[in-house]
Order: structure tokens, then sequence, then C-alpha cells
């Protein structure tokens, strides 16, 4: 009798630990990451994973261990963006990304990710046909609009009446090109020459040639990375003294380590931030640890996107109607990549200023 | 002639010749093994990385160049090994033998992304590289030393093909590998002498082009498109043909876009290749193969 009051007690036990509800373990939550990372834009997407890093490292053990990051490149084509979109939809049925930088792919892969809801978080800056094509999505580093702007009305408050332009044949130079002229002429300068160039190509003697011919005021490169280097180089080959206009890009650490001289004293328009924060700091701290490089904007602005996206997903879960609703609200936000708000669109506002590269430093000097 | 003229003919022979360093290797392996060996430009980066990593670890200069040149020729040499040598065991198809090279130079432009990353580097000369002024044309010492190779390459290929019992033996391979058999060839031997050689070029292509352009991983890839059309240009059948051809195709595309808008460059360098494939498909240098 004993025996079984105590079987049936222990029969009891396992039946009461079996109905006791177990602790829900939290869900996985995948995060797709899109981007070119081989060919020209690989180190820009690299300095975005960087800065995606540097977030998940300062999130507590339990948060980082639920996120699941997952990496694709698009090698900034269409259609390889396009299968990854497929895939982080189809298969993978991801509700949020980092990405894509590049809008090659950002236009063509706007369309399905709306359609199926899909966040995204661009750590580059928007251009006129990115930031107008897509809804669920949002640039927190802001416009190229705003700079240019800021780099004519400079240029033609500061003696440079002509301008001959050297530009990169593609949707980035083109938006570059578009906005810089039309504000340039607006504030009464003359654009002298406009010279293409083809991305990956190396050698652009011979435009130089035709916009040293122009004898301008200054000469605008817009173009970034290694074509930069290049044109800068060629630039000094070929006696052209003048003064130089470049884009936000040329806030690269390679770019200067790799140009040297030749890049004293281009003038650039970026984003003036002159908050201090924690946040800022520490950032900038620990990349440099870590990667044993001073950070680049876009590293800043994934850092930033990926922890508003982070804070977005544990309010909303895979609601990501609430998310964008959520993201859209952000105000006077401190992040590494300085204070900023987001607008209706989606894009962060920030203030621009003129920049220029002193003894390898980069010094605002507006 | 203007000042203006002279520096367009400059920057012209300054393209072309780069063309030529790419084209002659890929040229002469064509001429031997009569496959497209489009990885060459991607062992051509192989050099340029390999100088750039040499030069950055403060070797000096000669040694780093020695260094490259016999790494260089150990990757280009293990391509033809481990990618063309089964193949070509297995008597594979023309296409095959394509389609491989191009997988071989996406995994070398993989590799070469590996091993030294997407960052730009620029190889540390350590001395300068001074501008030189000449009839109101301005070269550097460098884009100097790039032109007097092709030259050198050009009458250096000549005599190695006409004039060396191994030039003999590559044309007698190159006109009927069975024939060639009979008197005693070794293709595979000689196979693999064209890579060593082929590779050496490439070694000296990425050296001085690593040192005038910067580095990036796919810096092969644009080189052999246009050494490739250089050398259709040129005659492929024609190892000195092929550094001609380079030269004409620099010339007309930065002749070229001094009238036309500059975005038109490559549009120049495909349309002057259309004209020879419609009007002279054996090249300048080229003959004209009879049907039987």
């Amino acid at each position: 009798m004993r025996t079984f009051s105590l079987s049936l007690f222990f029969v009891f036990l396992l039946f009461v630990v079996s109905c006791t509800p177990a602790e829900k373990p939290q869900e996985t939550v995948k995060i797709g990451f899109s981007s070119a990372l081989t060919g020209p834009f690989a180190a820009t997407s690299q300095w975005a994973l960087n800065g995606i890093d540097l977030a998940l490292e300062r999130l507590p053990t339990e948060e980082r261990a639920r996120i699941q990051l997952i990496i694709e490149n698009d090698e900034s084509k269409p259609a390889t963006g396009m299968t990854i979109a497929q895939k982080f939809a189809e298969i993978e049925n991801i509700k949020y990304i980092v990405g894509p930088l590049n809008g090659q792919v950002i236009v063509p892969t706007a369309a399905y990710y709306d359609e199926h809801k899909m966040l995204r978080m661009h750590p580059g800056l928007g251009l006129e046909s990115t930031i107008t094509t897509g809804t669920y999505k949002f640039f927190l580093l802001g416009e190229l609009k705003p700079l240019m702007q800021a780099l004519a009305t400079y240029g033609s408050t500061h003696s440079i009446s002509t301008v001959s332009i050297l530009y990169l044949n593609n949707e980035y130079g083109l938006d570059n090109l578009n906005w810089f002229e039309k504000y340039y002429t607006q504030a009464g300068g003359k654009i002298l020459a406009k010279e293409a160039f083809e991305l990956g190509e190396n050698d652009v003697r011979t435009q130089l040639t035709k916009i040293k011919a122009t004898k301008p005021d200054a000469v605008f490169l817009i173009t970034a990375g290694p074509a930069l280097v290049s044109a800068l180089k060629q630039m000094d080959e070929l006696g052209i003294t003048t003064k130089k206009l470049s884009l936000i890009n040329t806030e690269d650490t390679e770019v200067v380590k790799s140009a040297g001289r030749l890049i004293e004293g281009v003038l650039y328009p970026t984003i003036i931030d002159t908050t201090q924060s924690d946040i800022k700091t520490w950032f900038g701290q620990r990349y440099q640890e870590k990667f044993s490089v001073p950070h680049e904007a876009v590293a800043a602005s994934a850092f930033d996107s990926f922890n508003i996206l982070w804070a977005a997903i544990k309010k909303c879960g895979d609601d990501t109607d609430c998310a964008k609703a959520e993201i859209g609200k952000t105000r006077n936000y401190v992040g590494a990549s300085g204070a900023f708000s987001v607008d209706e669109r989606g894009v962060g506002i920030r203030t621009p200023a003129i920049k220029t590269v002193k003894d390898g430093k980069f010094v605002y000097i507006e | 002639m203007s000042s203006l003229a002279a520096q367009l003919i400059a920057n012209g022979l300054i393209a072309g010749a780069i063309y030529a360093l790419v084209a002659s290797g890929f040229s002469l392996i064509y001429n031997v093994t009569k496959m497209m060996h489009f990885a060459h430009g991607s062992v051509l980066a192989f050099g340029a990385y390999l100088v750039y990593s040499f030069a950055s670890m403060h070797v000096s200069f000669p040694l780093a160049v020695l260094a490259t040149l016999i790494a260089t020729c150990a990757v280009g040499e293990a391509v033809n090994r481990f990618v063309y040598l089964p193949l070509r065991a297995r008597k594979a198809s023309s296409a095959v033998l394509l389609i491989s090279s191009l997988a071989a130079m996406i995994f070398l432009n993989a590799l070469i992304l590996a091993v030294w990353g997407a960052d730009i580097k620029t190889v540390p000369l350590g001395y300068g590289n001074p501008v030189i002024e000449f009839a109101g044309v301005l070269i550097t010492g460098v884009q100097l030393t790039i032109i007097a190779v092709a030259v050198v390459l050009l009458v250096f290929l000549w005599w190695l093909m006409t004039r060396t019992r191994f030039g003999k033996a590559m044309r007698a391979l190159a006109d009927n590998k069975d024939v060639a058999q009979t008197v005693g060839i070794n293709p595979e031997r000689l196979y693999t002498l064209t890579f060593v050689v082929g590779s050496v070029l490439a070694a000296v292509a990425g050296i001085l082009i690593g040192i005038e352009q910067n580095l990036h991983p796919t810096m092969g890839v644009s080189l052999i498109l246009k050494g490739f059309t250089g050398a259709v240009i040129g005659g492929m059948l024609s190892v000195p043909g092929a550094v001609l051809g380079s030269l004409l195709l620099g010339l007309v595309e930065n002749i070229g876009i001094w009238w036309l808008p500059s975005g038109y460059k490559d549009a120049i360098a495909f349309a002057l290749l259309f004209l020879f494939l419609l009007f002279r498909p054996q090249g300048i240098l080229g003959k004209k193969l009879r049907e039987a």
C-alpha cells in the first residue's frame, strides 16, 4: 500500500511538472543586411557592417542572442539585389533590413520590399531617386541635395565664379551633378565643362586635359574612393593647380592616406555636428580600437540605424507598420552620427557645412 | 602641333601602353594554347598587390620586384596546373576552357579581396615620380617607363616568336599540335613554359600598373577587357600585333573623347573593335586564314 501511494505521488508529481508551463524562450529576430561586399563599393559596405558590429556589441547579452544577422552580397547589381529581396521575404521571412546602400539596388527592389511590408534602414545618403521611391524606408544620414546646395552657395560667395566638373557617370554622380548645377547656376556661377567617366575607370587624363583647357576657378570632382585618388593624382601630373571641390566621400581615411598631400585643401560639403555625447565618444574610441581606423559617416549611420531599428522591433515585433511609425517619430536623437530628427519622408534632418582637409585632418571652414 | 594635341597623344600612348602590357601576355598564351585566359587580368592584379605588400614591408624595391615576378609566375602556373591541365587531359572543349578561365578570374578576385581587403591601396614607391615637361607635354617618370616597356615588349616578343627555338616551337604547336608532337615537341611542357612567360609579363604589367594606378580587387577585370580588345585589333594570332593594337586603342579612345563627350570612351573602343571585326577580322598584323 505504501509503495502504491508513493508511486501515485510520483505520477502526480510528474503530471504537475509536465503541466507547469515552461518559460517561453524569446523568439529569434532575423535582420537582413544587403549591400555590395565585393566590387568598388565593398569598402563602404564594410564600414556599415562595422557599425552594426558595434551596435550588436553594445546590446545586453540576452538581446544580442536573439538577433540573427543575415548578410548578403548584392554586388550593387539590381538583379542580385532582387534575388536577395526574394530570399529575405520568402525563405528567411525577414521583416527588417539594413541596406541596400547603392541606388542601383535601392530603386529596383523598393516596390518588392514595400509589397511585403519589409522595412529598410539605408545607412547611406538619400538621392532624389531613392528618397522618392518606396515607403518602408529610412535614410537617417540625410540627403544629398542640401549638401550640394551648401557647396554651390559656398563657391558662389567665395570667388569661385566658374567650375568645371569631372563626374562619375552613375546615379550618385548624376544626382550630385544635377543638384550642384541647379544651385550654382541659380547663384550666378558658370559651369564651363562637364566630363564623365565610368565606374572602374582609372585613367581620366583626357577628361582632365579638356577641363584644364577651360581654365576654371575650381574643378569639382564628383567621385569617391580609388577614383578620387586617381583624379587628384592625374590633376597634379597635368599641372592643374586650381581649387578643388569634392563630395562628402572626401572624408575617407583611406583616401586621405592614399592621396597624401594631393588632397590638402579640397573643399567638400558635410554634416555639421558639434554635439558631444557619451555614445559618440564611445563609438569613436571603440571603432578605432576594434578596426584600427577612424570611423566613417556611414559606419556611424549604420550604428544609429541599427539601434533605432532594434528599439522599434522590441516594441512592435513583426508589425512593420508599427515600427515604421515608431522610427518616424524620432526627434532630436543623439547617436554616434550626431543629433538628428527624422522628417515625414523618413530622411534624417541634418545641417550641412563646408569642410576642408588640412594637414590630413578634416576641419570645418564654415 | 599644339601642346594640347601633343598632350592628347601622350595621354593616348600612356593608356595604350597600359593595355599593351596586359595584351602581350594574354596574346602569347592564346597563341600557343588557343584558349582565352581571362584570368590573366587577375594574375596581373595579384602581381600588383604582391608588389604593394613587399613595398609596404619596406623590402628593397629590386628585391620586391624579383619576389613579385616569382610569386606571380607561381600563381599563373597554378591556374594552368590546377584548372586548365585537368580539363585539357579530359579533352575539354574551348567553351569549357573559356568558362573555367572566367571562374578562375572570379576566384582570384575573391582571393585578393579576402587577403588584402576592399580598401584602396597605393604602392609606396619610396622615391619620387617626377613630372617631365617636353614640348608642352606633361608626363611622369613611371608613365615614360610604361611606354618604354611596351615598346621593348613589342621588340622582345617579335624576337622571341621568330628568332628563338622556344618561339618556333610555340608557333609549331600553335599551327598543328599533332605534327608538332611528331617532331618531338612536348605540348604540356611548352604550355607550362608559355604560362610562366605569360605570367612574367603579367607580373611586369602588374608592377607598373600598380605603381601608376591605385589597386582594387577587381582591377584585373577592366584591364583584361581592354587588353583583349587591343589584342583583337592588333591580331589575335600575332603577339607583337596585340601590343600595336593596344597602342592604337589607347590613342583612338583618348583622341576620340576630345571631340565626343567623355562618356563615349568605352563606346569608341568597342566601335573600333567592331570596325576591325567587320573589315579586317585578322587584325593589324594577323594573317588571313584561307579556307581549305
